[in-house]
């Protein structure tokens, strides 16, 4: 299956803040997390996608079509949800989703049977007919979403789809973005800093920091080929052995219970440890491999750039 | 199927050519707007003007010796300077919060992430705004005239003033286009509509006192013209014919309007944009 999203060298610049730089990725089909911290260049990136903003230098094909050259007919393919709070004023929320699928070029009468859809799909129930100003923050977001769907988009652009939700609201929403991507076929790009959501709801990952691409690819391939993490415990002073675990090229930090958390560098294996331990002096009286969390590999590529 | 039924499908169906999206645009505006009854009352009003003068077209001919005024050119383009005056009106409701009220809402995100081009949304709202201002110059203006045709027994009025429909339709749209864009512009510049109708108001205001000041300073009626409801009034004259109190201005007036206009759509093309860039 070829990528939904592919991302050519795209630098963004905003006079002189450099919000994307020379940033290249491919997005797969299925769900795709849009990792990074704030002002990564996310949003900027989704913007770029949509034809809001023009790069500076570098191309983007959104389903096989160029952004640059055919905007409207990305946009008409895609849905969006941003990530600020929107809505078209003095409307419902049926109006607003009939109003969005008209604006699609759907006729009338569908228009209006879609967005009950979406809006029941969302789970907006009967409150679909009250004025959209005075909805909670969380309705708010499911109106967001409605829209963005109403047209039955082949790939939805989701920009923190979880801000401002309780907790209930933001496992019902992580739940929708699963069903869209796993049973609707909906492809997804689901933009966020919360790596959990990232986590529960997508296959694979394209990680931003400081504009640039750090990682990208498959959770489950990240996780096992960026880092050899290890808890280790020795008897007596840690301090001779994390000293030789940092002059073998490994890096640690403390945990609780006197464990340390050892990540070694990719290629070496735990014999380090033990080469660290006998240079120290130190006996190894715990030692486990752990699982890395999307968080670590996280951590460990924002922490690189 | 219950809709309830339904969950989320694919959609199938087809969808409309791009170019006609701004209708939407439209006719969502206008709908939202009809819907209100102040904004109906409003518009009611506004064909007081007409009504009048269609008592007085049907007393002309009813008792012709004691006729008010005569039917003519000059009769039709008082008219639309009597309805130019709603315009400032119809510029602060519904005008104001055209563009305001979606830049308040975040909305321009919303109908630039559709496939529409900024131009769509601008013209879909200046159709609307637009819709109004034809409708209260164009419609009352032909419904005199063919009130007028009606009650002549004979084809003189026909043939002398057989272009009275031109010049309508002519000076409507002008005029609608004109202020169209000055309102929408004037909308575009924040996101408080109240803020808006104010700026709107005084500035009208502003601007024909000034040039009413500046007339009386230097004794040049020319400046007038920097008055955009003013040069409204003047354009009256360039499609209906005569000369003002002021003097002939006419050329004055229509290239006021034109600098207005083009001013109007540059702020308009640098303030409706989907995201703001502050650099």
């Amino acid at each position: 299956m070829p990528n939904v999203v592919e991302v050519e060298a795209v630098t963004m610049r905003y006079g002189r803040m450099t919000a994307l730089d020379a940033a290249t990725a491919a997005f797969p089909d299925g769900a795709v997390g849009l990792l990074g911290p704030n002002g990564a260049g996310k949003t900027s990136l989704l913007k770029v996608l949509l034809g809001f903003l023009v790069p500076t230098t570098g191309s983007a094909r959104v389903l096989g079509m160029n952004v640059l050259e055919q905007p409207l007919d990305v946009r008409q393919a895609i849905g969006y949800m941003p990530e600020v709070d929107c809505h078209i004023p003095g409307l419902n929320a049926v109006e607003l989703c009939s109003y969005a699928g008209e604006l699609c070029g759907m006729p009338r009468v569908e228009a209006i049977q879609r967005a009950h859809e979406a809006l029941y799909y969302a789970n907006l129930g009967e409150a679909r007919y009250r004025p959209v100003e005075t909805y909670s923050t969380g309705m708010k977001q499911r109106v967001k979403l409605a829209q963005a769907l109403v047209h039955g988009p082949r790939l939805v652009f989701l920009d923190e789809p979880t801000n401002g939700l309780d907790p209930k609201g933001r496992i019902e929403m992580l739940q929708l973005i699963r069903d869209l991507s796993r049973k609707k076929g909906v492809n997804v790009i689901l933009s966020s800093h919360l790596l959990k959501d990232v986590e529960e709801t997508c296959s694979s990952v394209v990680m931003l920091a400081k504009g640039k691409v750090v990682r990208q690819g498959t959770i489950a391939d990240l996780k096992k080929a960026a880092l050899d993490l290890y808890e280790v415990r020795v008897k007596g002073d840690p301090d001779p052995f994390t000293k030789s675990v940092t002059a073998c090229g490994a890096s640690w930090k403390p945990m609780n219970d006197g464990l340390l958390e050892v990540s070694l560098a990719n290629g070496t294996g735990s014999e380090i440890l033990f080469k660290a331990a006998a240079e120290s002096g130190a006996q190894i009286r715990h030692l486990t491999r752990r699982a890395p969390t999307l968080e670590d590999v996280f951590a460990r590529a924002v922490g690189a750039e | 199927m219950p809709i309830y039924d339904q969950s989320y499908r694919p959609y199938r169906g087809s969808f409309s050519s791009h170019a006609t999206r701004w209708l939407t645009i439209a006719r969502t505006g206008l709908i939202q707007f009809l819907k209100r009854r102040p904004f109906l009352v409003f518009i009611t009003l506004t064909f007081i003007p007409p009504i009048v003068c269609g008592f007085i077209i049907y007393f002309a001919h009813r008792f012709p010796e004691q006729t008010l005024t005569k039917i003519d050119a000059e009769f039709f383009r008082r008219l639309m300077e009597i309805q130019t005056v709603w315009f400032l009106l119809l510029g602060i409701y519904p005008g104001a919060g055209l563009i305001s009220n979606d830049l308040r809402w975040n909305a321009i995100q919303l109908y630039l992430s559709k496939p529409l081009t900024k131009l769509d949304y601008v013209l879909g709202k200046f159709a609307t705004l637009a819709t109004f201002l034809v409708g209260i110059t164009l419609l009352p203006g032909l419904v005199l005239f063919i009130l007028e045709l009606s009650f002549s027994s004979d084809s003189k009025f026909l043939v002398a003033y057989w272009w009275i429909p031109l010049a309508l339709a002519g000076y409507a749209a002008s005029a609608a286009t004109a202020w169209g864009l000055i309102v929408l512009a004037i909308s575009s510049l924040s996101k408080n509509s109240r803020y808006v109708g104010v700026l709107l108001f005084t500035l009208s205001l502003f601007t024909s006192g000034f040039a009413q000041f500046m007339r009386g300073v230097f004794g040049r009626d020319g400046v007038i013209v920097i008055s955009g409801l003013d040069s409204l009034k003047i354009l009256t004259y360039v499609f209906f014919g005569g000369v003002s109190e002021y003097g002939d201005h006419r050329v004055g007036a229509v290239v006021m309007l034109a600098l207005m206009s083009v001013a109007s759509a540059l702020i308009l093309r640098s303030r409706v944009r989907a995201v703001e860039v502050v650099t």
